[in-house]
């Protein structure tokens, strides 16, 4: 209890209150080696996630013959290879792992977004049959009118007295109700960052126990 | 149902299996109608528990719930598995209707009755149904089953009876002798934590070396303890003909006192139950009935084993056993040695009250006894209590020191010898009804069952050998572990038990030189015992050398192996201390040989003398009752006036005790507590008249029996209640009213209630139980879903959903790749062309032109997903700032992220920093890194060029290319904004109304906002780069159009469905 418990609260306390103290009071110093030590202890947690993900993975394909942890645990040791040797050979961009990302990493991302606008459209069509409630029809309203904006302002087939009343249109909904929703919403993540930072200080919430 | 067809819930139609509508109605039918089974996916009937492919279980064991034909018509038209749903508002209420009368009144009309109660012995299992041959079920473990153990342990006998032992008998002659209790002991008693202590230590002395004869004797039948303690269950069959009734309980002995007091003869068959009486007097015949029944006699050679029978366990008997065991002949030559054995004051006293009433009484009724008869003298050798010494001498750290001191000392002594022979040979027999006596006397509580047939018989057809050990194992708890209230009873037998042995070695000697037959030695102790007893109580009847004749007859009454065990362990602590008093000095215990009085119960404490001893508390005490006079009679009205009436029967009548019961007590043996301080002379010369007249004075001074005292008698006096007497409460309880209605019906003795509670009052408003249809409706769908819970039902989703929707989405990507393919490579029909630059647009390109010279730190924090969108950004930036000589340092908080410079073909005239975690933290050291407030030789643990250490204090700009939101907001709120760092952000359309904010306040320089943007961008600065901007403007234009063309579509066709349908509802 005082090893899980105690002394994980007493760590997050004592620092968190040195950190505040330390953008009250300029102490760089301070400061510097207390953001310095959390960009290491990260960067060694990534490292270690790293490697769980890897063991675990290990785990399946040998225990349960998991041919998809199979094909990833290849995939990593492939790409650590290949980044190894990047490494000892300094090719420059011309290297493995640029190949990799080019042709690998970056039309699967690109297609998973792409997919992503299928699902957001097919969605969309549904929506009235899925949920036909008033909110469903403003935000159907919305959507079509930021299209509206984003495309048609820009063709010359609409009038110019159209594109200029679609501009204004476009530009009030930017700067005033976009605007004061964003704002809204930052002012929120805001008040919850204060809310939670004081109950971290305070031990009430504990992350770094989950 | 039918499992081949399906219920309809709407019409209840039966429709053929595998339809989804009723063939009726057309209402849709249930799903699935079959349990699935969970390993060969088989779909089986829904009343099946196994599977009827591979028998695998479908149904949970607990979950067996039989589904009924739902004929609610309000369960119709409810969907199986959907969970019941509730307006608000609706509270449930019930109907009073529908609540049960029990409910209403808390009562239950229905009281079980005994019938009910009455368990079906019939139905119980039996014992011999769990052997492997016979049992047919699964639920019973193996060890108790016994199915891989073929000769277990113990032989548990289902009924216990005498055809049992002869069955059993007849089994081992058939079948050879089984395994010895004995061996079976030392088998397990290796793990003597499984066995009881008493059994332990049984083991434990079979295991050792003993050197005693008497040992060596009782080694070869080490259990003959046991068989002293088996035997004694076939004694009531061996009763004289007396035709005492069976004893009932335990405190029948105490009624045959009675019954015996009240006879005119002087038989004791009373006591026939009680075989301490058991003397040997082989050339005597006895009138004793008793001692009949000691239906035979142990051999010679087994004498010394009845030497280690153990006289505490006759001291658990009815405690007036060991003094009816004396012989009122007192020859003149014992005067000194009783005199000797005189026993201390206060062992005097414990002895009256319970004991020697009967002994008295007995001797009463004698005639008196030859002196050839009970010559015996006090064989100290043959002693069961200097036996003791015989124990191994291993274990004497284990004897209680009273114990271990005489062990030496009759060393000498226990050496055999031809007199000691036949003088063990009495004593064995003495000694088995003395153990005989202890089981028997307990055998009539019940705990023992009488056997059939006499003891003679009982000893032919069940030698103690053969008897099976599952029996004998019930009988050593049963004397080793006596209650508590047991031992209280045991003693109050200690007024015969302290023997000094050191004086009995001195003694010993002149018993070897008087050679005394074991029937005199009887005499001798009988009379020495009978001498302590005070005169209220009848003497032993003296017993007949025929009453011996049976015993020395009897085999089994061996009992050597008993005394071999350490019996320190099991003694009671009050056995104990009475060593202390027995090995006191010389002949009277002295006062400090006393046991303490903390040790013993209040009530003996306050029986003992003073220090002085000069008065005993028993006297005192009667004293203050009243009792001013003699004892005599005091029994029987004393009884009646001070205890109870079913312990009146305790008490002896004063009847019958005769003048000439006391008349040959020795006055030396007289306790002075009983002489009332009167001298010797004194009490011999008028005993019989004084005693009468100070029981007369007594009864004369007794209290009205109104202004007595009602006794509290002790939980173990109460817990030997007879049952006739508890039902006074209970006949005085039922006079009491009982209670008629509520919850305490039936019950009488009920506090009343109180009256303000009780009056009535005026409700305000009466509960209305009233339900709904909805609430109806929802019970019913309860109900089917309680039904149902067991039936495996698929939880896919429906088919022709699944389709539509798969369809739905080819569609609708086949859709969107027409229209970027339309807008990369297709006409420009919409005639779209790219704006003018916008304010946002020239604030960027200002910013990028004014780093001229000057360190930018460009930030990659972007996926390849959003690579399409952001790249063209990153390179018109990238070459802005190259163009303007600026130095670039690229950094990124993705891992992917610097890769993403790659693409550009400009990473090479960048100076990589890499990846920078910790997020915001990291982007506060990055920033305070670049306003010089630290060195900047590492970042985030990142170990930095020499060239990066040096430009990041001077970056005069930085570029923030992303699509997250928490990137853009970290580097405003972490980096631009804390240290005053010019921004500008390269951001996709999607994330530009997150970027307003920011944009409006100054926090962000510029930002490019997607696509459009950078289309503008390009055509008006870099018109030069031919990366197909328009045209991807235009694709993305196109797919909007799409997007909001199959939106308005969708809402067309769904909403004007759906308010067709809610109006056809309506």
């Amino acid at each position: 209890m005082f090893i899980k418990r105690t002394v994980p609260l007493a760590v997050a306390i004592s620092f968190g209150i040195i950190t505040l103290m330390a953008l009250v009071i300029p102490i760089p110093a301070l400061v510097n080696i207390i953001t310095g030590w959390v960009g290491l202890l990260t960067a060694i947690a990534l490292l270690l996630g790293i490697l769980n993900l890897l063991a675990v993975h290990f785990n399946r394909l040998f225990r349960q013959r998991n041919i998809y942890s199979g094909v990833l645990v290849l995939s990593m040791v492939f790409v650590f290879v290949v980044a190894a040797a990047d490494s000892l050979t300094g090719n420059g961009q011309n290297t493995g792992i640029h190949t990799i990302f080019t042709w690998v990493q970056a039309p699967l991302e690109a297609a998973l977004g792409a997919l992503m606008a299928v699902f957001l459209l097919t969605t969309g069509f549904q929506l009235i049959k899925q949920q036909p409630t008033r909110w469903s029809w403003l935000f159907l309203i919305s959507v079509l009118t930021t299209l509206l904006m984003g495309t048609l302002t820009y063709s010359s087939l609409l009038p110019a007295g159209l594109k200029s009343a679609l501009e204004q249109v476009r530009f009030w909904l930017n700067n005033v109700v976009l605007l004061s929703g964003m704002r809204g919403l930052l002012i929120g993540i805001a008040l919850g960052t204060i809310v939670l930072s004081i109950r971290i200080l305070a031990g009430t919430e504990r992350p770094y126990q989950k | 149902m039918n499992e081949q067809t399906i219920h309809c819930t709407e019409c209840h139609f039966e429709n053929p299996v595998g339809g989804k509508f009723c063939s009726n109605c057309g209402a849709k039918l249930p799903k699935s109608t079959k349990i699935i089974c969970p390993r060969c996916q088989t779909p089986n009937p829904h009343d099946r528990l196994y599977c009827d492919n591979c028998g695998a279980r479908l149904i949970l064991e607990t979950g067996s719930i039989e589904p009924e034909e739902d004929t609610t018509e309000n369960a119709s038209g409810l969907k199986a598995f959907t969970l019941p749903t509730r307006k608000p508002g609706d509270t449930g209420e019930l109907d009073p209707d529908a609540v049960p009368d029990w409910l209403k009144t808390g009562q239950s009309s229905t009281l079980p009755s005994e019938d009910d109660l009455t368990i079906d012995s019939e139905n119980l299992p039996r014992l011999e149904d769990l052997t492997p041959e016979n049992r047919d079920t699964d639920d019973l473990p193996d060890w108790l089953v016994g199915s891989e153990q073929d000769d277990p342990i113990i032989h548990a006998p289902t009924i216990i009876t005498t055809e049992h032992y002869q069955a059993l008998l007849d089994r081992e002659e058939r079948e050879g002798k089984s395994p010895e209790t004995a061996d079976l002991l030392a088998q397990y008693g290796q793990d003597k934590t499984n066995l009881p202590d008493w059994l332990a230590a049984t083991t434990s002395n079979q295991g050792a070396e003993i050197d005693s004869p008497a040992y060596e004797e009782a080694e070869d039948d080490n259990l003959d303890w046991l068989e002293s303690l088996s035997q004694p269950s076939t004694e009531p069959q061996k009763q004289t003909p007396a035709d005492e009734p069976q004893n009932i309980g335990v405190t029948e002995w105490l009624h045959s006192l009675d019954d015996e007091t009240d006879t005119e003869d002087a038989d004791i068959s009373w006591l026939e139950g009680t075989t301490m009486l058991s003397e040997p007097a082989q050339e005597t015949e006895s009138k004793i009935n008793w001692v009949s029944s000691l239906a035979s006699e142990p051999p010679q050679d087994e004498a010394s084993d009845s030497e280690l029978e153990m006289d505490w366990l006759d001291e658990l008997g009815p405690p007036q056993t060991n003094v009816l065991s004396e012989d009122q002949q007192i020859t003149p030559e014992d005067d000194t040695l009783l005199a000797e054995e005189q026993l201390p004051d206060w062992m005097e006293e414990l002895g009256p009250p319970q004991t020697n009433i009967l002994a008295e009484k007995t001797f009463s009724e004698e005639e008196p006894q030859e002196p050839d008869t009970f010559d015996f003298d006090l064989d100290i050798e043959n002693d069961p209590l200097v036996v003791l010494n015989q124990l191994p001498t291993t274990e004497d750290s284990d004897l209680p020191d009273w114990l271990a001191n005489i062990d030496d000392a009759q060393q000498e002594e226990t050496s055999p010898s031809a007199t000691n022979e036949d003088e063990a040979s009495w004593l064995s027999e003495r000694n088995f009804p003395a153990g005989t006596s202890s089981l028997e006397w307990l055998g009539v509580t019940g705990e023992l069952p009488p056997l059939e047939g006499t003891p003679k018989d009982a000893k032919e057809e069940i030698p103690y050998d053969k008897l099976d050990d599952s029996f004998m194992d019930t009988e050593p708890p049963v004397v080793s572990q006596s209650p508590d209230w047991l031992s209280e009873l045991a003693s109050l037998d200690t007024g015969e038990l302290p023997v000094d042995f050191d004086k009995n070695l001195a003694e010993q000697e002149e018993a070897e030189v008087t050679a005394v037959s074991p029937a005199d030695q009887f005499t001798l102790e009988f009379d020495e015992l009978e001498a302590d007893l005070p005169e209220i109580i009848g003497k032993p009847e003296p017993l007949q050398a025929d009453d011996f004749q049976s015993v020395e007859d009897d085999t089994w009454l061996s009992t050597g192996s008993f005394l071999e065990e350490p019996l320190n362990s099991e003694l009671p602590s009050w056995l104990t201390q009475l060593d202390e008093v027995s090995t006191s000095s010389e002949g009277e215990a002295e006062a400090d040989n006393l046991i303490p009085s903390e040790d013993l119960p209040e009530w003996v404490t306050q029986l003992r003398p003073d220090e002085h001893g000069s008065k005993s508390g028993l006297t005192a005490s009667l004293s203050e009752l009243g009792f001013d006079g003699t004892l005599e009679d005091i029994p029987e009205d004393f009884a009646g006036a001070k205890l109870p009436d079913w312990l009146q029967d305790v008490a002896p009548s004063g009847a019958n005790i005769a003048a000439d019961d006391v008349a040959d007590v020795a006055p030396a043996d007289i306790p002075e507590w009983m002489t009332g301080g009167e001298s010797d002379s004194d009490y011999l010369g008028g005993l019989d008249q004084a005693t009468t007249a100070e029981w007369d004075s007594m009864l004369a001074n007794l209290p009205p029996d109104e202004e007595l005292v009602k006794a509290e008698l002790p939980d173990w006096i109460q817990a030997l209640k007879p049952t006739d007497a508890a039902k006074e409460t209970t006949a005085e309880s039922q006079q009491q009213q009982a209670e008629t209605i509520g919850p305490l019906a039936g019950l009488a003795g009920v506090v009343g209630i109180e009256p303000l509670i009780s009056r009535p009052r005026a409700v305000e408003s009466v509960l209305s139980f009233s339900v709904t249809k909805e609430q109806q409706v929802q019970a019913a769908l309860l109900q089917q879903l309680i039904r149902q819970e067991s039936t495996a039902v698929s939880a896919a989703a429906e088919p022709e959903d699944t389709i539509s929707i798969g369809w739905l989405r080819l569609v609708m990507g086949i859709l969107l790749i027409g229209a970027v393919l339309v807008g990369l490579f297709g006409p420009n029909l919409l005639q779209l062309s790219v704006p003018t630059a916008t304010p946002g647009v020239t604030a960027v390109h200002e910013q990028l032109t004014a780093q001229t010279g000057k360190p930018v730190l460009v930030v990659f924090d972007y996926t390849p997903a959003m690579s399409g969108e952001l790249n063209d950004q990153a390179l018109l930036i990238l070459t802005d700032l190259l163009e303007n000589n600026a130095t670039i340092l690229t950094m990124s908080q993705s891992v992917a992220g610097t890769m993403m410079a790659l693409p550009t073909g400009l990473a090479d005239q960048t100076q990589p920093i890499g990846f920078v975690p910790a997020e915001s933290v990291g982007l506060r050291a990055v920033g305070s890194c670049l306003r010089g407030e630290r060195p900047c030789d590492t970042v985030s643990g990142r170990s930095l060029s020499p060239e990066a250490r040096q430009l990041l204090p001077d970056v005069s700009l930085v570029v923030v290319l992303t699509g997250d939101r928490d990137s853009l907001v970290n580097w405003v709120e972490q980096v631009a904004s804390p240290y005053q760092v010019p921004m500008v952000a390269g951001i996709t359309q999607a994330l530009a109304p997150a970027a307003q904010p920011y944009l409006q306040t100054g926090q962000i320089d510029a930002a490019l906002q997607g696509l459009p943007d950078t289309a503008v961008y390009q055509q008006t600065y870099h018109p030069e780069l031919n990366n197909n901007l328009p045209e991807k403007w235009r694709a993305q234009t196109f797919a909007s159009l799409l997007s909001m063309f199959v939106l308005i579509l969708g809402a067309v066709i769904f909403g004007i469905s759906g308010t067709i349908q809610r109006s056809k509802a309506r």
